[in-house]
């Protein structure tokens, strides 16, 4: 979900995903980096995300992802099964 | 949606697995190095930034192996790699792989060879046009339980008629007849058929015309259509033959046309045709309702099911049984598909011996499964060390089946050469008379029906290992491994491979015994005749050069004293037919007083024989008398019946003097004999009622002659076909035999079946003894 909603900002490679969520987490959430690749694998064969070869910033080729259309579909079933989820726990939480 | 982008990734991932990789491994790099960077950036050593990177990354491998999970494709690579060091491991134990592979290529080739016949027999279409609207009209007895006789071209003629389930029925009969030519006489086998016949089967013309409608009138010109194979071999395939005569039987016939190649009749006979004659009466006669000598084919409309033709014909055949009680009150109509009538016969001995084979097959796999269990005894350590090092339960039976299908591809392969050159070697040995044998051979199916054995195969021995493979734990294999020895695993189901191996041997055994024991019954048939010293000739006088029964009765005759004059000959008789040789022809018999009334009648076998004929086999004449000289064309017309036919006339009565009337011989003959019943070769079988009469009344240019002999009868063979040449050198002489040769063709097909049970047991004692 995390990877969804990331990407749903913009595209970016494999990298980038690991930092910019250190870094909206602001370091609370760390990736385990090498398990991301097939997490990414994953997400592209149930076809939410796709992959593409781009040009960073200084110019170095890399591999890029994008969210696809069903992927932005995932992205909000699973926003709004974790609000529902964040929002019980909450619930639980507040009366104990 | 899913389904597909998920397929189509996986697709890609089989298809370029290369370039994933590539792919993969160039991201995992680019990430470590834009790590290092960073790390860089923050003021760390370019050496000690990039173990960092690493070290953060985790093990690439790992990542790596979970990526390529993920693509879905695991087990085609892990087949790929399987498949290579199975091959590898095989390379290096070369006995095993020798003795497994032959071991099922026997077993998977044998399997082929009998489903390439029982394919080309049984599940292949029959070569007409349509062939699952084709089906066979049979009239039936209800004390025969279902045996389908020949049908009445009058009932045949009600049934089309009346129904609306039929495009068409037409009948067809074989008889024989003498084709004349200036290289001389030579019996050729006729089929007579309805115009019908050949609409309904489908059959063209390669030349000329098929029968038409006015072709079966009484009065016209005889007209006469050639099989194709025929008119190559005799007449050398010459175009012009069409429009000219040929003389069959000494009546002339007009050529008008000639069948297209391959275009055969249905084989319920195991005969072949020369030449097609149409029907010569109008099958609508009632005369002739009586007459049941015809085979019935027909065509359903399209569309038209069986069941729906069946219940339509069981009305109107009630209707013909209340219209014609006399003819028709005592039979039934069965209707089947053409394609049951002709294999129905072979159907059960072809299943048994694919039964039979099968149990080779079990009997291969439990032999593998074995080898391959004594092997992985001494892999123990290899799978422990496999397990501790991860690999999980799945990806080691995945392993040892990927090992069975490679050990069980190879031995079709083998197979499939096996069964490629034993198929003919098959059709070789089989005894004529099984349909349809030109219609074997491999194909598509065959191919398919060894990949589903390789493949169940696989699946069968692999079974034990398998269970073996679940039940690995790491510890005692590594321990086993300290200790420096394997212990035979499975030791349990070790003794149950054994034990089901010469379970299932016996069992084919068995079988072999049983076909055995009904063989031997075979040759303790015990005719009631003296069968050492006999010989048996036929010779054809239709040579043109003896016309009416005087001319032929004269020349026999002066054969007779020639065959006789031959020192060591006690015996010389003529006859159209004896046990075991000579064709089957049968006419409908009824006491003389039932067909003035119109009875159903029986069917009879009939003979014409010599006076000599009973004496010289040596069959007892029970009462009254047999033939004399006397009983020629100017003497009252007679006959002898056998027990069973006197029997099944009068029951109970004396049948001497009483007076029979034969369907295809006109006229009334007195019953001036009883003879003894032969029995039958088949000891299951039924003696046939029979009738014999005198050929003085009733002659034809063709004969057999029965030749009782003082010794061996086989070095007289030479003389007695020079005798007969010095009576008249055109006569021609068909086959000449012992006795125990005629017995000996006869039991082909049984000890044919005994040869292939007793090689299948062979095979398999071989392979439970391995």
């Amino acid at each position: 979900m995390l990877v969804l909603k990331v990407l749903s900002l913009e595209p970016l490679h494999g990298w980038g995903i690991c930092e910019r969520i250190k870094l909206i987490s602001e370091e609370e959430l760390q990736v385990n980096q090498g398990s991301l690749y097939p997490a990414l694998h994953k997400l592209t064969q149930e076809g939410w995300i796709k992959s593409y070869w781009g040009l960073t910033e200084n110019n170095r080729k890399a591999r890029y992802y994008r969210l696809t259309r069903a992927g932005k579909k995932q992205l909000h079933v699973e926003a709004a099964h974790w609000d529902r989820l964040a929002a019980a726990v909450a619930r639980v939480m507040a009366t104990a | 949606m899913r389904m597909i982008s998920r397929w189509v990734f996986r697709l890609r991932a089989t298809l370029f697995p290369g370039r994933m990789e590539e792919a993969m491994e160039e991201e995992m790099a680019f990430h470590m190095e834009m790590e290092a960077r960073k790390l860089m950036a923050k003021g760390m050593g370019p050496k000690e930034a990039f173990r960092k990177a690493r070290r953060d990354f985790g093990e690439p491998e790992y990542h790596k192996e979970k990526a390529r999970e993920s693509w879905g494709i695991g087990m085609i690579q892990n087949f790929r790699i399987d498949a290579r060091h199975t091959l590898r491991a095989l390379r290096r134990n070369p006995v095993f792989a020798i003795v497994s592979i032959l071991t099922l290529g026997l077993g998977i080739g044998a399997n082929s060879a009998i489903f390439s016949v029982v394919n080309g027999i049984l599940f292949r279409d029959l070569p007409f046009p349509e062939p699952d609207r084709l089906v066979s009209l049979c009239e039936t007895r209800p004390d025969e339980a279902g045996t389908c006789r020949t049908a009445s071209t009058p009932n045949v003629a009600d049934w089309a008629g009346r129904s609306s389930s039929f495009q068409g029925i037409g009948v067809f009969r074989w008889w024989g007849h003498i084709l004349e030519g200036p290289e001389g006489a030579e019996s050729v086998s006729s089929l007579i058929a309805t115009p019908e016949f050949f609409q309904v089967m489908g059959y063209q013309p390669a030349i000329g015309r098929i029968f038409r409608f006015e072709d079966q009138l009484e009065g016209n010109r005889n007209t006469v259509v050639l099989d194709h194979d025929f008119w190559e071999s005799r007449f050398g395939s010459d175009p012009g033959l069409v429009g000219t005569t040929i003389i069959l039987s000494g009546e002339p016939f007009e050529v008008i046309g000639v069948l297209q190649e391959g275009q055969k009749p249905p084989v319920v006979e195991g005969q072949r045709a020369d030449v097609w004659l149409p029907l010569h009466f109008d099958p609508r006669d009632n005369d002739r309702r009586n007459w049941r000598g015809f085979y019935a084919v027909g065509r359903l409309g399209p569309g038209t099911g069986l069941e729906v033709a069946r219940q339509e014909l069981a009305v109107i055949h009630q209707g013909l049984v209340e219209e014609h009680p006399a003819a028709n009150a005592e039979w039934g109509l069965q209707l089947t598909t053409l394609h049951d009538r002709v294999v129905g016969g072979v159907k059960n001995t072809l299943f048994f011996f694919l039964g039979a084979i099968g149990l080779v097959l079990l009997i291969t796999c439990a032999n593998i499964a074995n080898l391959i269990l004594a092997r992985l005894s001494s892999r123990e350590s290899e799978m422990g060390i496999r397990t501790a090092l991860g690999a999980g339960t799945p990806r080691l039976m995945g392993q040892l089946l990927t090992e069975g299908l490679v050990l069980a591809l190879l031995g079709s392969a083998l197979g499939l050469l096996i069964a490629w050159s034993g198929t003919p070697l098959f059709l070789s040995l089989a005894p004529a008379g099984i349909p349809r044998l030109g219609d074997v051979g491999m194909d598509g199916q065959v191919l398919t029906f060894t990949l589903g054995l390789a493949i169940l195969a696989t699946l069968l021995f692999g079974i034990a290992p398998l269970a073996w493979a679940s039940r690995i734990s790491p510890m005692q294999a590594l321990r086993g491994i300290r200790h420096g020895k394997g212990r035979r695993p499975m030791g349990g189901v070790n003794g149950i491979l054994v034990v089901s191996e010469v379970a299932l041997a016996l069992a084919l055994l068995v079988g072999a015994g049983l076909l055995t024991r009904s063989f031997t019954a075979f040759y303790r048939w015990d005719p009631g005749i003296d069968r050492e010293h006999l010989l048996v000739v036929s010779a054809s006088v239709a040579t043109g050069a003896y016309q009416g029964t005087d001319a032929i009765m004269n020349v026999y005759r002066a054969l007779d004293e020639q065959l006789l004059a031959l020192p060591g000959v006690r015996s010389v008789a003529r006859t159209s037919a004896g046990p075991l040789f000579g064709g089957f022809e049968p006419d409908q018999v009824f006491p003389a007083e039932e067909a003035r009334a119109g009875g159903s009648g029986h069917q009879a076998r009939w003979y014409d024989i010599s006076p000599s004929y009973f004496e010289t086999l040596g069959l007892p004449v029970l009462r009254g008398r047999a033939f004399t000289p006397e009983d020629n064309m100017n003497a009252p017309r007679v006959v002898v019946v056998n027990e069973t036919l006197a029997d099944r006339l009068w029951p109970g009565e004396d049948p001497l003097g009483r007076e029979i009337w034969a369907e295809m011989h006109d006229g009334i003959r007195v019953v001036i004999g009883v003879v003894a019943d032969v029995p039958p070769l088949d000891p299951d079988a039924a003696v046939d009622p029979e009738m014999f009469w005198p050929q003085a009344q009733y002659t034809r240019p063709v004969s057999y002659f029965v030749i009782r002999t003082e010794g061996d009868p086989d070095p007289l063979q030479r003389q007695v076909i020079d005798r007969i040449h010095e009576v008249d050198p055109d006569i021609q002489v068909g086959m000449i035999s012992n006795y125990h040769t005629l017995l000996d063709r006869r039991l082909v097909q049984p000890r044919f079946n005994m040869l292939l049970i007793a090689i299948f047991s062979a095979v398999a004692l071989v392979l439970a003894g391995v």
